[in-house]
Protein backbone atom coordinates (compact mmCIF):
# COMPACT_ATOMS: atom_id res chain seq x y z
CA UNK A 1 0.00 0.00 0.00
CA UNK A 2 3.23 2.55 0.46
CA UNK A 3 3.29 3.72 -3.07
CA UNK A 4 7.11 4.22 -3.90
CA UNK A 5 6.98 6.26 -6.94
CA UNK A 6 4.17 8.53 -8.93
CA UNK A 7 3.35 5.22 -10.96
CA UNK A 8 2.26 3.21 -7.75
CA UNK A 9 -0.24 6.01 -6.55
CA UNK A 10 -1.58 6.57 -10.05
CA UNK A 11 -2.65 2.48 -9.48
CA UNK A 12 -4.47 3.39 -6.45
CA UNK A 13 -6.16 6.28 -8.06
CA UNK A 14 -9.36 6.11 -9.70
CA UNK A 15 -7.73 8.30 -12.69
CA UNK A 16 -10.73 10.73 -12.37
CA UNK A 17 -9.79 14.58 -12.12
CA UNK A 18 -10.47 16.88 -9.63
CA UNK A 19 -12.38 19.73 -9.09
CA UNK A 20 -10.22 22.90 -8.14
CA UNK A 21 -12.46 26.15 -6.46
CA UNK A 22 -10.80 29.38 -6.58
CA UNK A 23 -13.79 30.86 -4.69
CA UNK A 24 -14.17 31.59 -1.61
CA UNK A 25 -10.55 30.38 -1.43
CA UNK A 26 -8.77 28.22 -3.12
CA UNK A 27 -9.87 24.54 -2.58
CA UNK A 28 -9.84 21.00 -4.50
CA UNK A 29 -12.89 18.26 -4.17
CA UNK A 30 -12.07 15.24 -5.53
CA UNK A 31 -14.76 12.28 -6.10
CA UNK A 32 -13.97 8.40 -6.07
CA UNK A 33 -11.06 9.18 -5.24
CA UNK A 34 -9.11 5.39 -4.77
CA UNK A 35 -10.12 2.50 -6.95
CA UNK A 36 -12.28 0.07 -5.17
CA UNK A 37 -10.03 -2.25 -3.55
CA UNK A 38 -8.00 0.19 -1.88
CA UNK A 39 -11.14 2.07 -0.71
CA UNK A 40 -11.88 -1.17 0.86
CA UNK A 41 -9.25 -1.71 2.80
CA UNK A 42 -9.12 1.69 4.31
CA UNK A 43 -13.08 1.39 5.20
CA UNK A 44 -12.08 -1.71 7.25
CA UNK A 45 -8.89 -0.04 9.06
CA UNK A 46 -11.11 2.94 10.01
CA UNK A 47 -13.88 0.44 10.80
CA UNK A 48 -11.40 -1.46 13.07
CA UNK A 49 -10.16 2.15 15.12
CA UNK A 50 -14.14 2.61 15.25
CA UNK A 51 -14.66 -0.71 16.83
CA UNK A 52 -12.06 0.29 19.50
CA UNK A 53 -14.77 2.80 20.94
CA UNK A 54 -15.19 6.48 21.60
CA UNK A 55 -13.04 7.28 24.71
CA UNK A 56 -13.75 9.95 26.72
CA UNK A 57 -15.49 12.37 24.11
CA UNK A 58 -18.85 12.47 23.61
CA UNK A 59 -20.44 12.17 20.80
CA UNK A 60 -17.19 13.11 18.78
CA UNK A 61 -13.48 12.05 18.83
CA UNK A 62 -10.12 12.94 16.92
CA UNK A 63 -7.61 10.01 17.50
CA UNK A 64 -4.17 9.39 16.50
CA UNK A 65 -3.26 8.51 13.08
CA UNK A 66 -2.72 4.53 13.40
CA UNK A 67 0.34 4.59 11.33
CA UNK A 68 1.17 0.97 11.73
CA UNK A 69 -2.06 0.28 9.64
CA UNK A 70 -0.88 -1.08 6.29
CA UNK A 71 -3.91 1.26 4.78
CA UNK A 72 -3.70 4.35 6.44
CA UNK A 73 0.17 3.91 5.48
CA UNK A 74 -0.52 5.25 2.53
CA UNK A 75 -1.85 8.44 3.92
CA UNK A 76 1.80 8.45 5.34
CA UNK A 77 3.53 8.21 2.29
CA UNK A 78 5.74 11.00 0.68
CA UNK A 79 4.31 10.14 -2.78
CA UNK A 80 0.56 11.42 -1.03
CA UNK A 81 2.11 14.21 0.39
CA UNK A 82 3.68 15.34 -2.92
CA UNK A 83 0.88 15.09 -5.01
CA UNK A 84 -1.58 16.94 -2.12
CA UNK A 85 1.00 19.95 -1.95
CA UNK A 86 0.54 20.04 -6.17
CA UNK A 87 -2.61 19.91 -6.36
CA UNK A 88 -2.87 23.13 -4.01
CA UNK A 89 0.39 24.64 -5.65
CA UNK A 90 1.89 24.78 -2.16
CA UNK A 91 5.12 22.30 -1.86
CA UNK A 92 5.19 20.73 1.84
CA UNK A 93 8.53 19.69 3.54
CA UNK A 94 7.82 16.68 4.53
CA UNK A 95 5.93 16.96 8.19
CA UNK A 96 2.46 16.16 8.21
CA UNK A 97 0.18 15.55 10.91
CA UNK A 98 -3.26 13.50 10.69
CA UNK A 99 -5.77 11.64 12.39
CA UNK A 100 -9.36 9.91 12.18
CA UNK A 101 -12.16 11.85 13.18
CA UNK A 102 -15.64 10.69 13.93
CA UNK A 103 -18.89 12.23 14.35
CA UNK A 104 -22.10 10.92 16.20
CA UNK A 105 -25.37 11.43 15.02
CA UNK A 106 -26.61 15.21 16.02
CA UNK A 107 -22.94 16.24 17.15
CA UNK A 108 -22.75 19.38 17.86
CA UNK A 109 -22.07 21.83 15.17
CA UNK A 110 -18.71 23.36 14.59
CA UNK A 111 -17.58 27.43 13.66
CA UNK A 112 -15.98 28.69 10.56
CA UNK A 113 -11.72 28.72 11.31
CA UNK A 114 -9.14 28.62 9.34
CA UNK A 115 -6.76 26.05 10.33
CA UNK A 116 -3.83 27.98 9.87
CA UNK A 117 -2.38 26.52 13.40
CA UNK A 118 1.45 25.61 14.33
CA UNK A 119 2.44 22.10 15.55
CA UNK A 120 6.18 21.39 16.89
CA UNK A 121 8.22 17.84 15.12
CA UNK A 122 11.49 15.88 15.86
CA UNK A 123 13.08 13.77 13.72
CA UNK A 124 12.87 13.54 9.69
CA UNK A 125 10.72 11.22 7.78
CA UNK A 126 12.56 8.82 4.90
CA UNK A 127 12.46 8.86 1.32
CA UNK A 128 9.37 7.15 1.01
CA UNK A 129 7.23 7.96 4.43
CA UNK A 130 7.07 11.51 5.83
CA UNK A 131 7.62 12.94 9.30
CA UNK A 132 4.82 12.85 12.07
CA UNK A 133 4.49 14.33 15.51
CA UNK A 134 6.02 12.01 18.18
CA UNK A 135 4.28 12.70 21.28
CA UNK A 136 6.63 10.85 23.20
CA UNK A 137 9.41 12.90 22.51
CA UNK A 138 8.03 16.20 21.66
CA UNK A 139 4.89 18.05 22.82
CA UNK A 140 3.08 18.90 19.53
CA UNK A 141 1.36 21.84 20.76
CA UNK A 142 3.80 23.24 23.01
CA UNK A 143 7.04 22.20 21.74
CA UNK A 144 8.08 20.93 24.94
CA UNK A 145 10.97 18.52 24.98
CA UNK A 146 10.86 15.19 26.53
CA UNK A 147 13.77 13.76 25.71
CA UNK A 148 17.83 14.83 25.16
CA UNK A 149 19.13 14.26 21.69
CA UNK A 150 16.18 16.03 19.72
CA UNK A 151 16.31 19.12 17.84
CA UNK A 152 12.61 20.80 17.42
CA UNK A 153 11.19 22.55 14.95
CA UNK A 154 7.99 24.51 14.70
CA UNK A 155 5.78 24.30 11.65
CA UNK A 156 2.11 25.51 10.81
CA UNK A 157 0.07 24.32 8.66
CA UNK A 158 -0.65 24.65 5.22
CA UNK A 159 -2.27 22.19 3.24
CA UNK A 160 -5.47 20.84 5.00
CA UNK A 161 -7.32 17.30 3.57
CA UNK A 162 -10.41 15.56 4.40
CA UNK A 163 -11.19 12.22 3.43
CA UNK A 164 -14.85 10.65 3.99
CA UNK A 165 -14.78 6.97 4.44
CA UNK A 166 -16.78 4.40 6.09
CA UNK A 167 -19.97 6.91 6.39
CA UNK A 168 -23.36 5.47 5.63
CA UNK A 169 -24.80 6.56 2.18
CA UNK A 170 -25.45 10.35 1.95
CA UNK A 171 -28.90 12.28 0.64
CA UNK A 172 -29.33 15.91 0.54
CA UNK A 173 -31.13 16.50 4.04
CA UNK A 174 -28.35 13.90 5.81
CA UNK A 175 -26.68 16.72 7.05
CA UNK A 176 -22.80 16.55 7.64
CA UNK A 177 -21.14 18.61 5.75
CA UNK A 178 -18.20 20.93 5.71
CA UNK A 179 -18.93 24.17 4.79
CA UNK A 180 -16.76 26.75 2.90
CA UNK A 181 -17.35 30.48 4.10
CA UNK A 182 -16.39 33.81 3.15
CA UNK A 183 -15.71 35.11 7.10
CA UNK A 184 -15.17 33.91 10.15
CA UNK A 185 -18.56 35.51 11.21
CA UNK A 186 -20.54 33.55 8.76
CA UNK A 187 -23.25 31.73 10.24
CA UNK A 188 -22.32 27.85 10.51
CA UNK A 189 -25.54 26.89 8.97
CA UNK A 190 -25.07 29.41 5.66
CA UNK A 191 -21.81 28.16 3.73
CA UNK A 192 -20.89 29.74 0.58
CA UNK A 193 -20.75 25.81 -0.31
CA UNK A 194 -20.79 22.53 1.45
CA UNK A 195 -19.17 19.36 0.83
CA UNK A 196 -21.19 16.52 1.69
CA UNK A 197 -19.53 13.36 3.68
CA UNK A 198 -19.62 11.24 0.52
CA UNK A 199 -17.70 7.98 0.92
CA UNK A 200 -14.47 7.78 -0.83
CA UNK A 201 -14.51 11.87 -1.86
CA UNK A 202 -12.06 14.36 -0.35
CA UNK A 203 -11.50 18.24 -0.16
CA UNK A 204 -8.05 19.93 0.10
CA UNK A 205 -7.29 23.61 0.61
CA UNK A 206 -4.23 26.03 0.92
CA UNK A 207 -4.52 27.15 4.75
CA UNK A 208 -4.48 30.80 5.01
CA UNK A 209 -5.75 33.46 7.30
CA UNK A 210 -9.15 32.94 5.06
CA UNK A 211 -9.83 29.68 4.29
CA UNK A 212 -12.69 29.29 6.50
CA UNK A 213 -14.42 26.17 7.06
CA UNK A 214 -16.60 23.99 9.42
CA UNK A 215 -18.33 21.17 10.50
CA UNK A 216 -22.01 21.85 9.67
CA UNK A 217 -23.52 19.63 11.70
CA UNK A 218 -27.02 18.16 11.89
CA UNK A 219 -26.39 15.14 10.88
CA UNK A 220 -28.33 11.97 10.67
CA UNK A 221 -25.86 9.37 10.52
CA UNK A 222 -22.34 9.27 11.89
CA UNK A 223 -19.45 10.86 10.02
CA UNK A 224 -16.17 9.37 9.72
CA UNK A 225 -13.04 10.80 8.00
CA UNK A 226 -9.03 10.76 7.45
CA UNK A 227 -7.95 14.61 8.45
CA UNK A 228 -4.36 15.39 7.15
CA UNK A 229 -2.58 18.63 7.54
CA UNK A 230 0.44 19.42 5.49
CA UNK A 231 3.33 21.95 7.04
CA UNK A 232 5.75 24.16 6.50
CA UNK A 233 8.04 26.35 8.58
CA UNK A 234 6.45 29.23 10.84
CA UNK A 235 8.91 31.95 8.85
CA UNK A 236 7.58 30.96 5.76
CA UNK A 237 3.79 31.93 7.01
CA UNK A 238 4.83 34.51 8.69
CA UNK A 239 6.40 36.23 6.03
CA UNK A 240 3.35 35.29 3.34
CA UNK A 241 0.80 36.24 5.82
CA UNK A 242 2.03 38.08 8.71
CA UNK A 243 3.36 36.72 12.48
CA UNK A 244 -0.17 37.90 13.98
CA UNK A 245 -2.20 35.58 11.02
CA UNK A 246 -1.01 32.28 12.89
CA UNK A 247 -3.91 30.87 15.26
CA UNK A 248 -1.73 30.20 18.55
CA UNK A 249 -2.71 27.12 20.25
CA UNK A 250 -4.48 27.62 23.62
CA UNK A 251 -3.94 25.44 26.83
CA UNK A 252 -7.63 24.15 27.31
CA UNK A 253 -8.80 22.13 30.82
CA UNK A 254 -7.76 18.36 30.88
CA UNK A 255 -3.99 19.22 29.45
CA UNK A 256 -5.30 19.59 25.97
CA UNK A 257 -5.03 22.74 23.17
CA UNK A 258 -7.40 24.20 21.27
CA UNK A 259 -7.38 27.08 18.74
CA UNK B 1 -18.81 43.34 -50.55
CA UNK B 2 -21.01 45.69 -48.40
CA UNK B 3 -20.73 47.04 -44.87
CA UNK B 4 -23.05 44.97 -43.47
CA UNK B 5 -21.47 41.51 -45.29
CA UNK B 6 -18.41 42.31 -43.94
CA UNK B 7 -19.55 42.51 -40.50
CA UNK B 8 -21.36 39.06 -40.76
CA UNK B 9 -18.40 37.78 -41.86
CA UNK B 10 -15.94 39.03 -38.98
CA UNK B 11 -18.72 37.90 -36.61
CA UNK B 12 -19.79 33.82 -38.00
CA UNK B 13 -16.44 32.01 -36.16
CA UNK B 14 -18.03 33.67 -32.87
CA UNK B 15 -20.37 31.49 -30.35
CA UNK B 16 -23.45 32.49 -30.14
CA UNK B 17 -23.82 33.94 -26.32
CA UNK B 18 -26.39 32.53 -24.48
CA UNK B 19 -28.17 33.66 -20.79
CA UNK B 20 -29.09 30.75 -19.06
CA UNK B 21 -31.56 30.72 -15.89
CA UNK B 22 -31.61 27.72 -13.66
CA UNK B 23 -28.31 26.41 -14.60
CA UNK B 24 -27.84 24.54 -11.47
CA UNK B 25 -30.52 22.46 -12.44
CA UNK B 26 -30.61 18.82 -14.32
CA UNK B 27 -31.08 20.65 -17.58
CA UNK B 28 -28.89 23.99 -16.90
CA UNK B 29 -26.04 21.36 -15.78
CA UNK B 30 -26.34 19.33 -19.06
CA UNK B 31 -27.12 22.27 -21.25
CA UNK B 32 -23.59 23.64 -19.81
CA UNK B 33 -22.02 20.12 -20.33
CA UNK B 34 -22.75 19.67 -23.62
CA UNK B 35 -23.39 23.31 -25.22
CA UNK B 36 -20.36 25.19 -23.71
CA UNK B 37 -18.47 24.27 -26.97
CA UNK B 38 -20.93 25.87 -28.87
CA UNK B 39 -22.32 29.21 -27.04
CA UNK B 40 -20.67 31.20 -24.34
CA UNK B 41 -22.74 30.71 -21.55
CA UNK B 42 -23.89 33.15 -19.14
CA UNK B 43 -25.19 30.52 -16.42
CA UNK B 44 -27.20 31.37 -13.69
CA UNK B 45 -27.83 29.31 -10.53
CA UNK B 46 -29.22 29.91 -7.40
CA UNK B 47 -28.17 27.42 -5.19
CA UNK B 48 -24.86 25.66 -6.32
CA UNK B 49 -23.52 26.01 -9.80
CA UNK B 50 -23.70 23.42 -12.70
CA UNK B 51 -20.61 20.92 -12.41
CA UNK B 52 -18.89 21.88 -15.73
CA UNK B 53 -15.45 24.23 -15.72
CA UNK B 54 -16.45 28.17 -14.95
CA UNK B 55 -14.25 30.92 -14.32
CA UNK B 56 -13.99 30.00 -10.83
CA UNK B 57 -13.85 26.24 -11.15
CA UNK B 58 -11.87 23.64 -12.97
CA UNK B 59 -10.73 20.31 -13.37
CA UNK B 60 -7.46 18.99 -12.55
CA UNK B 61 -5.30 15.90 -13.30
CA UNK B 62 -4.28 14.93 -9.65
CA UNK B 63 -1.09 13.44 -11.14
CA UNK B 64 -0.09 16.13 -13.12
CA UNK B 65 -2.29 19.71 -11.57
CA UNK B 66 -0.30 22.04 -14.26
CA UNK B 67 -1.20 20.11 -17.32
CA UNK B 68 -4.17 21.92 -19.25
CA UNK B 69 -6.88 19.90 -19.57
CA UNK B 70 -9.23 19.95 -23.00
CA UNK B 71 -12.05 19.68 -20.45
CA UNK B 72 -11.60 23.17 -19.09
CA UNK B 73 -11.39 24.96 -22.46
CA UNK B 74 -15.21 25.96 -22.89
CA UNK B 75 -16.07 27.35 -19.40
CA UNK B 76 -19.10 29.35 -18.51
CA UNK B 77 -19.52 31.94 -16.60
CA UNK B 78 -21.21 31.60 -13.27
CA UNK B 79 -23.07 34.10 -11.97
CA UNK B 80 -25.25 33.26 -8.69
CA UNK B 81 -28.49 35.52 -8.04
CA UNK B 82 -31.90 35.00 -6.69
CA UNK B 83 -33.56 35.95 -9.47
CA UNK B 84 -36.71 36.80 -7.02
CA UNK B 85 -35.50 39.90 -6.99
CA UNK B 86 -36.32 42.23 -9.38
CA UNK B 87 -32.79 44.04 -8.84
CA UNK B 88 -30.82 40.70 -9.17
CA UNK B 89 -32.48 40.17 -12.91
CA UNK B 90 -30.70 44.07 -13.43
CA UNK B 91 -27.56 42.32 -11.92
CA UNK B 92 -27.51 39.45 -14.26
CA UNK B 93 -28.37 41.18 -17.54
CA UNK B 94 -25.41 44.08 -17.01
CA UNK B 95 -22.95 41.04 -15.81
CA UNK B 96 -23.68 39.46 -18.89
CA UNK B 97 -23.10 42.07 -21.24
CA UNK B 98 -20.43 43.16 -19.79
CA UNK B 99 -18.61 39.90 -19.86
CA UNK B 100 -19.99 39.39 -23.96
CA UNK B 101 -20.98 42.62 -24.81
CA UNK B 102 -24.48 41.02 -26.53
CA UNK B 103 -26.88 38.60 -25.66
CA UNK B 104 -28.24 36.43 -28.69
CA UNK B 105 -30.27 33.61 -26.88
CA UNK B 106 -31.95 33.90 -23.76
CA UNK B 107 -32.76 30.16 -22.37
CA UNK B 108 -35.39 30.86 -19.03
CA UNK B 109 -35.32 27.60 -17.46
CA UNK B 110 -35.32 28.16 -13.74
CA UNK B 111 -38.35 26.24 -12.35
CA UNK B 112 -40.25 26.48 -9.28
CA UNK B 113 -42.08 23.35 -8.39
CA UNK B 114 -44.41 22.03 -5.57
CA UNK B 115 -47.16 18.94 -5.61
CA UNK B 116 -50.17 18.56 -3.39
CA UNK B 117 -53.75 18.29 -3.46
CA UNK B 118 -55.52 21.41 -3.31
CA UNK B 119 -57.70 20.50 -0.35
CA UNK B 120 -56.78 19.07 2.73
CA UNK B 121 -53.24 20.74 2.70
CA UNK B 122 -52.24 24.47 2.33
CA UNK B 123 -48.40 23.15 0.57
CA UNK B 124 -49.66 23.97 -2.55
CA UNK B 125 -51.49 26.29 -1.72
CA UNK B 126 -49.08 28.12 0.09
CA UNK B 127 -46.31 27.36 -3.12
CA UNK B 128 -48.44 28.87 -5.84
CA UNK B 129 -47.38 32.56 -5.85
CA UNK B 130 -43.61 31.30 -6.10
CA UNK B 131 -44.30 29.12 -8.72
CA UNK B 132 -46.16 31.78 -10.66
CA UNK B 133 -43.35 34.57 -10.09
CA UNK B 134 -40.51 31.89 -10.97
CA UNK B 135 -42.00 29.76 -13.87
CA UNK B 136 -44.37 32.34 -15.81
CA UNK B 137 -43.24 35.81 -14.85
CA UNK B 138 -39.83 35.86 -13.90
CA UNK B 139 -38.87 34.32 -17.81
CA UNK B 140 -40.84 37.78 -18.86
CA UNK B 141 -38.73 40.00 -16.58
CA UNK B 142 -35.60 38.32 -17.73
CA UNK B 143 -37.04 38.98 -21.74
CA UNK B 144 -37.83 42.48 -20.60
CA UNK B 145 -35.04 43.41 -19.02
CA UNK B 146 -32.39 41.86 -22.07
CA UNK B 147 -34.64 44.40 -24.15
CA UNK B 148 -34.47 47.32 -22.12
CA UNK B 149 -30.46 47.15 -21.71
CA UNK B 150 -29.62 45.81 -25.05
CA UNK B 151 -31.99 44.28 -27.97
CA UNK B 152 -34.07 47.96 -28.28
CA UNK B 153 -31.10 49.15 -29.53
CA UNK B 154 -30.03 46.48 -31.45
CA UNK B 155 -33.10 46.06 -34.03
CA UNK B 156 -31.29 45.24 -37.21
CA UNK B 157 -28.37 42.97 -35.61
CA UNK B 158 -31.41 40.85 -33.76
CA UNK B 159 -32.57 40.06 -37.15
CA UNK B 160 -29.24 39.27 -38.67
CA UNK B 161 -28.11 37.49 -35.54
CA UNK B 162 -31.35 35.65 -35.30
CA UNK B 163 -31.53 36.33 -31.67
CA UNK B 164 -34.55 34.80 -29.81
CA UNK B 165 -36.02 33.63 -26.18
CA UNK B 166 -36.60 30.00 -25.69
CA UNK B 167 -38.70 29.43 -22.50
CA UNK B 168 -38.88 26.15 -21.31
CA UNK B 169 -42.55 24.75 -20.41
CA UNK B 170 -43.69 21.19 -19.87
CA UNK B 171 -46.30 18.87 -21.30
CA UNK B 172 -48.36 19.26 -18.30
CA UNK B 173 -49.40 22.51 -19.34
CA UNK B 174 -51.78 20.41 -21.91
CA UNK B 175 -53.76 18.26 -19.62
CA UNK B 176 -55.43 18.57 -16.53
CA UNK B 177 -55.16 15.62 -14.20
CA UNK B 178 -56.02 16.21 -10.44
CA UNK B 179 -53.86 13.02 -10.02
CA UNK B 180 -50.77 14.41 -9.93
CA UNK B 181 -51.26 17.27 -8.00
CA UNK B 182 -49.51 19.43 -10.29
CA UNK B 183 -51.85 22.25 -10.79
CA UNK B 184 -49.66 24.93 -9.62
CA UNK B 185 -46.65 23.61 -12.13
CA UNK B 186 -49.69 22.78 -15.11
CA UNK B 187 -50.90 26.36 -14.65
CA UNK B 188 -47.74 27.94 -14.07
CA UNK B 189 -46.33 26.92 -17.38
CA UNK B 190 -49.69 27.34 -19.40
CA UNK B 191 -49.36 31.19 -18.46
CA UNK B 192 -45.90 30.28 -19.58
CA UNK B 193 -47.19 29.46 -23.02
CA UNK B 194 -49.56 32.14 -23.58
CA UNK B 195 -47.19 34.81 -22.44
CA UNK B 196 -44.76 33.53 -24.58
CA UNK B 197 -46.48 33.81 -27.87
CA UNK B 198 -47.87 37.31 -26.18
CA UNK B 199 -44.07 38.23 -25.74
CA UNK B 200 -43.41 36.80 -29.40
CA UNK B 201 -45.90 39.49 -30.51
CA UNK B 202 -44.57 42.50 -29.27
CA UNK B 203 -41.02 41.36 -29.87
CA UNK B 204 -41.04 41.04 -33.56
CA UNK B 205 -40.60 44.83 -33.46
CA UNK B 206 -37.43 44.53 -31.99
CA UNK B 207 -36.61 41.46 -34.22
CA UNK B 208 -36.71 38.81 -31.44
CA UNK B 209 -38.07 35.59 -32.26
CA UNK B 210 -39.72 33.85 -28.96
CA UNK B 211 -40.45 30.64 -28.60
CA UNK B 212 -41.32 27.60 -25.97
CA UNK B 213 -40.25 24.35 -25.25
CA UNK B 214 -42.84 21.79 -23.93
CA UNK B 215 -41.11 18.12 -23.33
CA UNK B 216 -42.95 15.76 -21.62
CA UNK B 217 -40.77 14.35 -17.76
CA UNK B 218 -37.67 14.01 -18.89
CA UNK B 219 -35.02 12.39 -19.02
CA UNK B 220 -36.54 9.54 -19.84
CA UNK B 221 -35.83 6.84 -22.12
CA UNK B 222 -38.88 8.20 -24.20
CA UNK B 223 -37.77 12.00 -23.69
CA UNK B 224 -33.80 11.81 -23.38
CA UNK B 225 -31.78 15.25 -22.19
CA UNK B 226 -30.14 15.26 -25.81
CA UNK B 227 -34.06 15.61 -26.96
CA UNK B 228 -34.53 18.36 -25.14
CA UNK B 229 -31.20 19.89 -26.27
CA UNK B 230 -31.85 19.60 -29.42
CA UNK B 231 -35.75 21.21 -29.35
CA UNK B 232 -33.55 23.97 -28.14
CA UNK B 233 -31.53 24.01 -30.17
CA UNK B 234 -34.19 23.60 -33.08
CA UNK B 235 -35.38 26.16 -32.02
CA UNK B 236 -32.68 28.81 -31.74
CA UNK B 237 -31.44 28.09 -35.12
CA UNK B 238 -35.37 28.24 -36.90
CA UNK B 239 -37.15 30.89 -37.82
CA UNK B 240 -40.48 30.50 -36.11
CA UNK B 241 -42.34 33.04 -33.32
CA UNK B 242 -44.64 32.42 -30.79
CA UNK B 243 -44.51 28.51 -31.11
CA UNK B 244 -44.34 26.08 -28.98
CA UNK B 245 -42.05 22.78 -29.30
CA UNK B 246 -43.89 19.53 -27.94
CA UNK B 247 -41.48 17.00 -26.81
CA UNK B 248 -43.31 13.90 -26.02
CA UNK B 249 -41.47 10.97 -27.82
CA UNK B 250 -43.45 10.89 -30.66
CA UNK B 251 -41.09 13.24 -32.65
CA UNK B 252 -40.78 16.95 -32.16
CA UNK B 253 -44.00 18.86 -32.83
CA UNK B 254 -44.58 22.51 -33.48
CA UNK B 255 -47.66 23.57 -32.19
Amino acid sequence: MLPETRSDLAAVLTGEHWWRYETPFPHVVAHNVFVPEVYGAIEDSFNRELANGFGTEPGQFTRQFPRDDEAFRLFGSRQWHDLLGEAMGVPGWGDVEAGIHHHEPGAASGFPHNDLNPGWFVGEGTELEVAMPRAEICNFYSGELYAEGYERREMVRSVAMLYYVANPPWSPGDGGETGIYRSASCPIDRPASAIPPVNNSMMLFHCTPYSFHGYMGNNRHPRNSVILWLYVPRAEVADRWGKESIVEWKEAPGNGYAS
Amino acid sequence: MGKGEHRRMERSPRKRVCLLTGAGGAFGSAFCQQLASDYDIVAVHRGAPPQVPTQDQSRIDPLDPRKPLVVNTHRVFAVQADLEDDREIDRVVELALARYERIDLLVNAAVSYSFGPLLGSRRLLDSLEQQFRVNSILPVKMAVTVAERFWQVHDQDNLSENRNVVNLSSTASFTVRADTGGAGYSTSKVALNYLSRFMAQEFKRVGVRVNALAPAAFPTAEVPMRAVLDGVRQLDSGAMTGRILVLDGQGPQLR
